[in-house]
């Protein structure tokens, strides 16, 4: 029975080292089993001997087999074990910040948790409220790490006893593409249970499971494609194998799109309807366009450029999902040095933007390589971004919701670059990872960097910001004194900053990058527009679409410095590529 | 005993190789791995349960070398009994086959 200071020791980390040794037990295991698998090869004999010889080994490649389950199931238990390590982890930190803010002591006995307040109470009511509710909330974190530990112990103990007693299931040819292993990691995995699961296979291994998902014969097969759709999102995994499914997928949708479109056209043709008015017709047109524009974006015409399709995953008209997803990397995650991750904010969408953002990131790109340094710049549209209210009515990007959904994949997308890029699975990557969030992008940025596991940000910027999430710089878990805040004077974003959270400009604790001035007036035009604009706060939907298109248009296009940043030479390029390669430090 | 017909280097390099299937397999070794959950998991059951795990991975690989050893030594008594006229030999894996029959 696990106990109260047991836990105090356990430490996610505790556990790198245990996986490490398993995976590379498993790999030995892995070449023993080619080793036995060669015995018979090259060797020219005949006769009941060599039926004899063949059915002997057979019953040994079967041992082999049984024994790479064992590896198999004690790295995915380790595994899992440890993820919910990180949990126990939290609720013990949680429980004994409480206690000694306050002075609590907190014992176990056969009753529970216990919290006892050594302070009597004769204390004025409001601090006697106070300490009671901390006495309740100490209490109940620590309760819930009991539990929590005592229900990761018992599975643990589980798995392994079914290794000790030689009880495994599911033993797999070692013909299979994972043998001992599952063919994809748990539903709900952490970024590190992922990685974990594609370290334990062997570099042949992880080659022939992505050609498996790639091949002609994987795409007629419903359940092969499922799978490649799910891995090529999967944060964890290296940017390579990613990049070859995501590839794969797209290319398939398009062939797929084409017949539908097809199939439409000879109908509209049959029954003398005009495509204008064809409205099936026109949406696959429309998607097919837009994945055309994604597809070119990941192009590799550039030799000076290699590109990553790190995700796609298109619209499944769920809310947080009625926008296709993508992220493109330009420069290789996988061996990378300084990895940034940029993620944009109101209206930016795979069809409306993905051109426009390339291209910024390409120049970024090649200033941040100019110096010899080995960059990843990451264009991230994996959530949907709220809509221009001007175009669509819809004042979603007035809420942090679409933030707090865009940052959590925010969050695990980082940590799934980190995770791939650990040297097997413990200790600290090498690399450098910053976060980069534009606008309504800050916000969801921000919400990320409340969210990222400590140890996978190194440096974060909030550039032409509305506002943060968190209720300090304090939440995020950036070291101090790394976390960065750029505006220009003529921003017209300042007029709306405080709805979505705290202005990053007005924080001590947020170092303020100089992004020098645009050129373009901060003229009374600005002002007229954040009268008419204000009401977006609180006014009826549709309003901003009453507008005369004229003037929308006027005042839009006086909004121009909060699109500048990334123009290519300006200094609020320079400032973003110095801290992007770590020059800030 | 089975009848083997075979050339010589054929017979020479199956014993190597399961020689060296032996050697690799020998190399896997699960409890120095798991000897680490104890520690890491203080106060719960998993670290004495790990350690027996630990032991049944190292027996079971060990198990298997042993097999494979006892395949290498059924082939090379083959191939030194082998006769040169019927250019044939007999092998004999029971030795092997009771070693796999008696590992779970």
């Amino acid at each position: 029975m696990v106990t109260w200071h047991g836990i105090q020791s356990w430490k996610e980390s505790s556990l790198d080292i245990v996986l490490d040794e398993l995976i590379f037990a498993r790999k030995n295991a892995i070449i023993a089993s080619e080793s036995i698998q060669d015995i018979n090869s090259n060797v020219i004999w005949s006769g009941e001997g060599k039926k004899a010889a063949d059915g002997t080994l057979s019953k040994i490649e079967s041992k082999a087999s049984e024994l790479l389950t064992y590896f198999g199931d004690l790295i995915t238990a380790t595994s899992t074990a440890q993820a919910g390590m990180k949990n126990v982890e939290t609720l013990v930190l949680e429980a004994n910040t409480i206690a000694l803010k306050y002075g609590f002591i907190i014992n176990d006995s056969h009753a529970g948790i216990i919290v006892n307040d050594p302070i009597p109470l004769e204390m004025d009511p409001i601090t006697a409220i106070d300490r009671t509710d901390a006495q309740h909330r100490c209490a109940n974190a620590a309760a819930q790490a009991l539990t929590k530990a005592d229900e990761i112990d018992k599975s643990y103990v589980s798995s392994l006893n079914k290794v000790a007693e030689g009880k495994v299931e599911n033993v797999e040819s070692l013909d299979d593409l994972t043998p001992g292993l599952p063919d994809m990691p748990r539903d709900g995995a952490t970024p590190k249970e992922v990685a974990a699961w594609w370290d334990a296979l062997t570099d042949d291994e992880k080659k022939n499971y992505v050609s498996s998902l790639t091949s002609e014969d994987a795409q007629k097969n419903t359940d092969k494609l499922n799978q490649a759709r799910k891995f090529g999102n999967l944060n964890g995994i290296d940017g390579w194998a990613r990049d070859n499914v995501n590839r794969s997928i797209l290319d398939h949708d398009l062939k797929e799109i084409q017949k539908e479109i097809d199939y439409e056209a000879e109908k509209l043709k049959e029954k003398s309807i005009p495509q204008m008015e064809a409205g099936r017709f026109n949406e696959l047109v429309a998607k097919r366009a837009e994945l055309e524009k994604l597809k070119n974006a990941a192009a590799n015409t550039d030799s000076n450029i290699s590109k990553q399709l790190l995700l796609y995953d298109p619209a499944t008209g769920q809310p947080g999902h009625e926008n296709l997803h993508a992220a493109i990397a330009l420069g290789n995650v996988d061996n990378a040095e300084d990895i940034a991750t940029f993620t944009f904010g109101m209206g930016t969408t795979v069809d409306g933007s993905v051109e426009g953002c390339m291209e910024s990131m390409e120049n970024l790109h090649n200033r941040a390589q100019a110096n010899g340094k080995n960059v990843a710049s990451i264009m991230w549209m994996g959530y949907d971004a709220p809509p221009t209210p001007w175009s669509s009515g819809d004042l979603s990007v007035t809420s942090t919701d679409k933030a707090v959904m865009g940052g959590d994949k925010l969050a695990s997308f980082v940590e799934g670059i980190q995770a791939s890029r650990d040297t097997s699975v413990k200790g600290t990557s090498p690399i450098h990872q910053s976060v980069i969030g534009h606008s309504y992008g800050s916000t969801t940025a921000s919400y990320a960097m409340t969210k990222v596991q400590p140890g996978v940000v190194d440096d974060f910027i909030m550039y032409g910001s509305p506002g943060y999430m968190g209720d300090s710089v304090k939440d995020f878990a950036v070291p101090p004194g790394h976390t960065y805040a750029m505006r220009y004077d003529n921003d017209i974003i300042q007029h709306f900053t405080g709805n979505l959270g705290p202005d990053p400009m007005k924080d001590s604790n947020i170092i303020k990058l100089d992004p020098g001035k645009t050129g373009m007036p901060f003229s009374a035009n600005l002002l007229r527009f954040n009268s008419i604009t204000s009401p977006m706060l609180g006014q009826p939907q549709g309003f901003m679409t009453a507008l005369p298109p004229a003037a929308i248009a006027e005042v839009y296009g006086e909004g121009k410095a909060h699109v500048a940043y990334l123009d290519d030479g300006s200094q609020a390029q320079r400032e973003i590529i110095k801290v992007i390669t770590g020059q800030n430090k | 005993m089975s009848e083997l017909k075979a050339d010589l280097p054929s017979l020479d390099e199956a014993a190597s190789n399961a020689e060296n299937a032996s050697l690799d397999m020998s190399k896997v070794v699960g409890s120095t791995a798991l000897n680490g959950v104890l520690s890491a998991m203080e106060s719960g059951s998993a670290g004495i349960a790990a350690q027996a795990a630990g032991i049944a991975t190292d027996n079971f690989s060990h198990s298997i070398a042993s097999m494979l050893t006892e395949f290498a030594n059924a082939i090379t008594s083959a191939r030194n009994s082998y006769d040169y006229a019927e250019r044939q030999t007999e092998i004999d894996f029971t030795s092997v086959n009771n070693l796999i029959s008696g590992v779970q």
